[in-house]
């Protein structure tokens, strides 16, 4: 299954929580941190292409008002 | 010869003997036309007289609710011949008057009338309006005369376009009631928008067959909207009852046709108008809204996005202070044995081997000595 917004959005929190914890072995914090780090990423371009998305559906009704209504 | 007489008052007596005894000639009804007609003191004298023969007549008590004729009508009187002795005069001694020929048929009129009425066929819940458009009337008249041609006339000076068809009928006499019936049948299966039924004026007589009653349940039964235009204003017949409209003149019943639904069609358009105008006020106060809305839904969208941003840039932060690596970079080891994490003198014994993490490998070491700061 896809990983949607809010998911990784849960497991970043739940990332950061787990790496203030400093009994955490050295291995587990690389990893933990890694998966962060993808997340982020992961996160970032969905909040790009959601607003490309928007952005496009803006011009798209702009345009469609203009032609009907002008 | 010896000469037998009688005397006059014997003669005159004997004669009136006669009419008294006479019953046949008692309460009978005799029709001829008013002369020399004179009321003295409410009581009316006139004459009787058709070709040939004349009758003296007296009504006693004469006024205007049992007496209303003039010299030259046609009546029949009822009433009762009696011989006068001192005047030595026959005299008809009247006691009930109607118009000759019209009372029997006026008496059918009403009667006619009254039925009709009573079984609802007048009443105004039956009556169809008069179509919207008209593009063909049909009439019904006779095809000789000036009624047809001012139909047409009316008509066509007001839309040419509107199409007449005429149901050529007899307007008078026996079976004319006949002919009207089968034209308003005819037209009820044809395509014409509305029928004229129309007739010149005329006598009550002649304006009988339009107080039929068969013809006015035809009327009542058609599905096309009837006009009736039958003889003068001022003449009322049963079709103009029962006809869901009722015009004073055949030209005003194409008047009223063309002109009506000229005014019909001039208020949908108005209506029409009004509503697409009202319409367009909607759509512009709509628009008014939606351009808002939209300014408000991009504005929402866009704080959303930034929100979203800014817990992510948040988030992102706390991340990178936690980057192990980072740390070991600034010269910080790490020190882990059996896989756990020593951060303590106290979780450390001599000898104990342990593994340290540097910035770019890791070491194995054994220790040496400890000592713990208070």
């Amino acid at each position: 299954m896809e990983l949607t917004y809010e998911q990784a959005e849960k497991e970043l929190q739940d990332i950061v929580s787990k790496l203030e914890d400093e009994n955490l072995p050295f291995s587990k914090a690389e990893e933990l941190y890694s998966r962060g780090v993808e997340l982020v990423k992961f996160c970032l371009s969905s909040l790009d292409e959601t607003k490309g998305k928007i952005t496009v559906i803006r011009q798209n009704l702009d345009e469609f008002i203009e032609e009907k209504f002008n | 010869m010896e000469q037998k007489a009688i005397s006059v008052s014997q003669l005159s007596g004997y004669i009136k003997g006669i009419f008294d005894a006479e019953e046949l000639l008692h309460n009978i009804s005799v029709y001829g036309e008013i002369s020399g007609l004179n009321i003295l003191r409410g009581n009316a004298y006139f004459t009787l007289k058709d070709d040939c023969a004349i009758l003296s007549c007296v009504f006693f008590g004469a006024d205007e609710s049992n007496f209303n004729l003039k010299n030259g009508d046609s009546i029949v009187a009822t009433g009762t011949p009696k011989y006068y002795v001192k005047g030595g005069k026959l005299n008809f001694n009247v006691v009930k008057v109607e118009p000759y020929g019209v009372g029997e048929l006026y008496r059918k009129f009403i009667e006619t009338k009254d039925k009709l009425e009573r079984e609802g066929l007048f009443d105004g819940e039956h009556k169809k309006p008069l179509p919207i458009t008209v593009k063909k009337i049909g009439v019904v008249s006779s095809d000789k005369g000036a009624v047809i041609r001012d139909i047409i006339n009316v008509t066509t000076r007001r839309d040419k376009s509107v199409d007449i068809v005429l149901f050529p009928s007899r307007v008078q006499g026996e079976g004319a009631d006949i002919d009207v019936i089968r034209g308003v049948r005819y037209f009820n299966y044809t395509d014409v928008d509305v029928i004229i039924i129309a007739r010149g004026g005329g006598s009550f007589e002649d304006l009988m067959p339009f107080n039929s009653e068969a013809l006015a349940r035809e009327v009542f039964q058609s599905e096309k909207p009837i006009v009736s235009a039958v003889g003068h204003e001022t003449d009322y017949t049963i079709v103009d009852f029962v006809a869901d409209l009722r015009a004073p003149t055949p030209s005003a019943a194409a008047e009223l046709i063309v002109k009506e639904s000229k005014t019909k069609v001039e208020n949908i358009c108005q209506t029409w108008q009004k509503i697409a105008n009202l319409v367009l006020q909607k759509i512009n106060v709509n628009l008014g809204e939606l351009v808002n809305l939209k300014r408000e839904l991009n504005l929402n969208i866009k704080q959303l996005i930034n929100g979203f941003e800014y817990d992510l840039g948040l988030k992102s932060q706390a991340l990178e202070k936690l980057n192990p690596n980072k740390l070991l970079k600034m010269g910080y080891a790490k020190l882990e044995s059996e896989n756990k994490n020593i951060s303590s003198v106290d979780q450390i014994s001599l000898d104990q081997n342990l593994h340290i993490y540097l910035k770019d490998g890791s070491i194995k070491a054994c220790v040496k000595e400890k000592q713990k700061w208070n």
